[in-house]
């Protein structure tokens, strides 16, 4: 087989694969909606790209890139994308829980005090 | 209503072995403690309550931040408008927090810091700690325009309206309870005052303040510096504040 036919298909079964996981992680609910989305639009992507490869070597050629180039810079700055995400999530979900901790914990502390008065 | 009275707050993470000490030394002076077990897993909160303190348990550990917080959150939930805060550790001498009050009163300062090292001080300290806090107290004082000696000082009285301030939004990552609280309170236009106390060394268990855990602050604080990240708390809102840069 040609390099660029096991380019296509390797870049289609990971475009599958990611695609797929997104969409059942999401029904499952283990992934939420926006998340679900970023990973489908990379496993779009990693497919589209594999499967239109004169189409990619069109893009890359008027942008003065190497078709691989283009690939690594796109689905980069889609992961980079994602992570910005999570990151933002992750900090959000520790400063609630660093709230709802001290609350818990100041609301048990008015409760004894409360019954012991 | 408020109280008049300050409020002690004395974070504590698995200190048994020196808070009964602690909060002995404290009730004894006359002050009200409320001691913040910051998610311990020994008999810290069992001592501090059986000592006299009031307790409030964290369910999880939080950092000095989280727990310092919370303590505010109940001065202020109590009416106290003054917090000293205070370690577990027994480095702070319950007769240095009359001279903390006293500075506070003459001086009206929303943060008053007892230092180590400002003028009599006597605190004994590794070199690679000192040259740490220097350039801590040099950053400190070029973005509050205080004099500030020992921007890592855990000994502090903290009054109103800096203590609302800070039970709504405090810096909670390692060491932020510190030194970003400071930038924090400058840069919002909050009066600090730094005056030189004791203190004893550490007598059990040993610091957080690894080498590694010193570097790591560093490049934080230069971050928080350079990029203005710090944790932002509305100015005070009375005529007596001092607004600086």
């Amino acid at each position: 087989m040609s390099p660029a036919g096991t380019q296509t298909i390797l870049a289609v079964v990971a475009g599958v694969i990611c695609l797929f996981t997104a969409g059942a992680l999401g029904r499952r609910r283990q992934l939420s909606l926006r998340y679900a989305a970023g990973w489908s639009l990379l496993g779009l992507s990693s497919i589209v790209f594999g499967c239109l490869t004169p189409l990619l070597d069109e893009i890359a050629s008027g942008l003065n890139l190497s078709p691989a180039g283009l690939v690594v810079i796109v689905s980069s700055t889609l992961v980079l994308a994602i992570l910005f995400m999570v990151s933002v999530s992750v900090v959000r979900l520790q400063r609630d829980v660093q709230d709802l901790v001290e609350m818990v914990a100041l609301l048990k502390t008015k409760v004894d005090e409360e019954s012991k008065s | 209503m408020r109280s008049s009275r300050p409020l002690i707050v004395v974070p504590a993470w698995n200190e048994e072995a020196s808070i009964e000490k602690v909060i002995a030394s404290l009730v004894e002076n006359g002050y009200e403690v409320v001691v913040v077990s910051d998610g311990s897993t020994d008999s810290t909160a069992s001592i501090a309550r059986s000592c006299g303190a009031r307790v409030v348990e964290l369910p999880v550990n939080l950092g000095v931040g989280g727990a310092l917080r919370a303590g505010f959150r109940y001065a202020v939930d109590h009416g106290y408008d003054a917090v000293v805060q205070c370690d577990a550790d027994g480095q702070h001498l319950a007769e240095e927090i009359a001279v903390l009050l006293d500075a506070r009163t003459r001086s009206g300062a929303h943060l008053v810091i007892g230092s180590r090292f400002a003028k009599n001080g006597n605190y004994e300290t590794s070199f690679f700690r000192k040259v740490a806090m220097n350039i801590l107290a040099f950053i400190a004082r070029r973005s509050t325009g205080t004099y500030l000696s020992d921007v890592s000082s855990g000994f502090r009285v903290i009054s109103e309206p800096l203590l609302s301030e800070f039970a709504r939004e405090f810096p909670s990552a390692y060491l932020g309870d510190t030194f970003e609280a400071v930038i924090s309170a400058g840069r919002a236009g909050y009066t600090i005052e730094e005056i030189p106390v004791s203190m004893k060394q550490r007598e059990h268990g040993t610091s957080t303040a690894s080498t590694l855990s010193a570097i790591k602050f560093l490049v934080r604080v230069l971050l928080i510096v350079l990029l203005r990240i710090e944790v932002k708390i509305q100015p005070p809102r009375d005529e007596n504040a001092n607004i600086l840069g």
